[in-house]
């Protein structure tokens, strides 16, 4: 490249890298709650669909078969993003940023410096509730785009980790 | 000034309850036009010599009136404990406080019956995701004014504003539109849109009337599909022409509306805007509340060699009205640079440039491979339609191999330039400081070919860097972390 000299001095070997990040993953039971919500849909699903067939009569077997066959794959598909993709979730916390990952076929990282950090949510569905595990929502300006949650945590952990991040907030505004 | 003190709740102008009876009106009239007009035409229904018709009329504006006077008369504003707080509702109360710290615009706005009664609409925004937008309908300009001295003196960045706006009052006019302006730009605008609206607004008209005058319509359509099934070349080309120049006539009228006698000054460190001729707006924008600058320029404005401005503002939600957007249209190079040095405390060094990875090509060319399907079906029927599909996949090859052409992304130690675009030629500029965010994202294909892209969330835009070489974008992104972190700016 011509311009390497320009590249060097954008990029100084002092900036804090972000290959050595160690993600926390997520608690295994995680897979657990992700498997129980889909397990529902698809279960809901599959009872509409018998009944469908079976109540009405003007819809030929062949395009019941297809849909079944399409279903097992979806169904398929999703489990194995579930239990493959899981190891690619996690969360890291920095002294001034904080890191989620997620996504199995399409990997992303996503980051938010603590001092763009507007505010924060811990939220627990019924399930989640059974299961003691928690979601952390934190939101930045604007876009939804740029909000993160933290899921597959457990609720003392949204907690403690809400409260870790507020206290950051509140010193970076001391500043 | 007229000193104004807002610690007390304070009440909308009077002239407020005219003007909801008089919006109310006109909705209903856009809403049931075609009913009256029916009523109106057809002889049968003689309702108007009834006196009964004029009591229902009589109640109905009663009861509006009273509606308008009871809000007016329950709507209160005022600044408490750092807080803007509005009360409203007479049966259901709500009470809305926005932190003046997270009130990022106060912009005025007038419609044309706000310019009849002399009074203005005042609207307040506030950053964050909870999406707070207030606006005060009818108040007298001399007291907008004052209401939104009172709200930026209260939050911190615009102190510092005012101190220095005491010092020197200076005024520079960037860009102020004359009516051969507005001829340039009404040419150079976007007549797609016009024609989709020509064809929105006659369907809506033709199905209000066909409610109502069924038979008439029925036959004139009968008349009109026997004209052209057995016209001429020569008629339908008129018919194609004559849409062709309703599109464009449009685009002219909107532009005179929008645009007529359009003002951008720079006082001091805040931008001013001004324009629009039955609604006029005004909208501040302090240099520091943008977060980008975006400029576009098509064809035919690349032909007349003017661009399109826009400043991004942080704001809750998503900005889709027209009527919020800081638009700067027909600048010439002259103005962007102006506007450009006026946000920016440096213009963009040399900087590292990155190209895109050819495999973004391939992605934007099945980007627009969506539309094949509407040709290559029908084309199992009409042979000919083959062609089409051929001149097609040629076309979106060539442009997606421009477009790919095009892109590149720019970065020195402050800002960051992202250049785009096949038809329309799109350039971002950013500074570092005001991201909010950065994901990174691969794809498989992108993993396959070390790639990867890097998306920047700021206030109000997406700015993304596509399919650059992963350990370039990992650097970037430590690099922006590091800026975001470490700068003493405030990204508002």
């Amino acid at each position: 490249m011509d311009n390497d000299a320009t590249y060097e001095q954008i990029f100084s070997e002092s900036i804090p890298k972000s290959e050595t990040i160690i993600f926390e993953s997520l608690l295994p039971k995680y897979r657990k709650l992700k498997a129980i919500e889909w397990g529902i849909f698809f279960g809901i699903l599959l009872i509409g669909a018998i009944a469908a067939y079976i109540f009405i009569d003007e819809i030929p077997s062949w395009i019941f078969i297809l849909f079944i066959s399409l279903y097992v794959l979806t169904l398929n598909f999703v489990y194995l993003s579930i239990y493959r993709g899981f190891r690619h979730k996690g969360f890291a916390i920095r002294e001034k940023d904080v890191h989620y990952k997620t996504g199995w076929i399409t990997r992303s990282i996503t980051t938010v410096p603590m001092s763009r950090i507007q505010h924060m949510k811990v939220q627990q569905s019924a399930i989640e509730k059974l299961m003691n595990l928690a979601k952390l929502n934190i939101y930045t300006a604007g876009d939804s785009s740029n909000d993160m949650t933290i899921r597959g945590i457990s609720f003392e952990k949204a907690q403690q980790l809400k409260a870790l991040l507020s206290g950051k907030i509140e010193e970076n505004d001391q500043d | 000034m007229t000193k104004i003190d807002f610690s007390i709740p304070q009440r909308k102008d009077v002239l407020g309850v005219i003007l909801s009876i008089g919006f109310f009106l006109r909705k209903s009239f856009e809403a049931f036009w075609a009913f009256f007009a029916y009523l109106l035409l057809n002889s049968q229904l003689d309702i108007f010599t009834d006196y009964k018709t004029y009591i229902v009329f009589f109640i109905i504006i009663v009861m509006i009136a009273i509606h308008s006077y009871l809000s007016w008369r329950y709507f209160y504003f005022y600044i408490k404990d750092d807080e803007f707080v509005i009360e409203k509702g007479y049966l259901k109360k709500s009470i809305t406080t926005l932190p003046l710290e997270k009130i990022i615009s106060v912009n005025t706005n007038q419609k044309l019956l706000h310019q009849l009664l002399g009074v203005v609409e005042v609207k307040v925004d506030s950053a964050g995701t909870d999406n707070k937008e207030v606006s005060i309908s009818a108040v007298k300009r001399k007291f907008a004014m004052a209401l939104e001295e009172a709200l930026s003196y209260a939050s911190k960045s615009s102190i510092e504003d005012k101190e220095e706006a005491e010092v020197d009052r200076n005024c520079e006019e960037i860009i102020s539109l004359s009516p051969s302006n507005l001829l340039k730009i009404g040419i150079a605008r976007n007549h797609i849109y016009g024609l989709m609206l020509l064809l929105v607004f006659g369907n809506q008209i033709y199905y209000q009337i066909k409610d109502f005058f069924d038979d008439e319509i029925d036959k004139v359509l009968s008349e009109t599909a026997y004209t052209l099934e057995h016209a001429s070349l020569m008629i339908w080309v008129s018919v194609i022409i004559f849409i062709v120049i309703g599109a464009i006539i449009i685009s002219f009228v909107r532009t005179f509306l929008a645009y007529y006698d359009f003002k951008f000054l720079k006082v001091n460190k805040v931008f001013l805007l001004q324009s629009g001729l039955l609604k006029r707006k005004k909208i501040t924008v302090p240099f520091s509340r943008v977060q980008a600058y975006q400029q576009s320029a098509n064809p035919l404005q690349r032909l007349l060699k003017i661009k399109t401005v826009r400043l991004i503002q942080a704001s809750s939600g998503n900005v889709t009205k027209d009527a919020e957007k800081v638009l700067i249209p027909g600048c010439e190079n002259v103005q962007t640079d102006r506007i450009k040095s006026a946000i920016f405390s440096k213009k963009l060094d040399a900087g590292l440039v990155i190209k895109p990875h050819w495999a973004l090509r391939n992605r934007l060319f099945f980007e627009k491979c969506f539309l094949l399907p509407l040709l290559v079906i029908p084309a199992f029927l009409y042979p000919w339609f083959w062609v089409l599909t051929f001149i097609y996949l040629v076309c979106i090859l060539l442009l997606s191999h421009y477009e790919y052409k095009r892109r590149e992304y720019r970065i020195d130690n402050t800002l960051l330039h992202v250049r785009s675009g096949g038809i329309v030629h799109a350039n971002s500029f950013i500074e570092h400081y005001k991201v909010q965010a950065v994901r990174i994202s691969q794809s498989y294909f992108q993993r396959r070919r070390n790639t990867a892209s890097l998306h920047l969330g700021l206030a109000g835009v997406e700015v993304s860097l596509s399919y650059i070489p992963y350990e370039t974008a990992v650097k970037i992104k430590d690099f922006l972390l590091h800026e975001v972190i470490n700068t003493k700016k405030d990204w508002i």
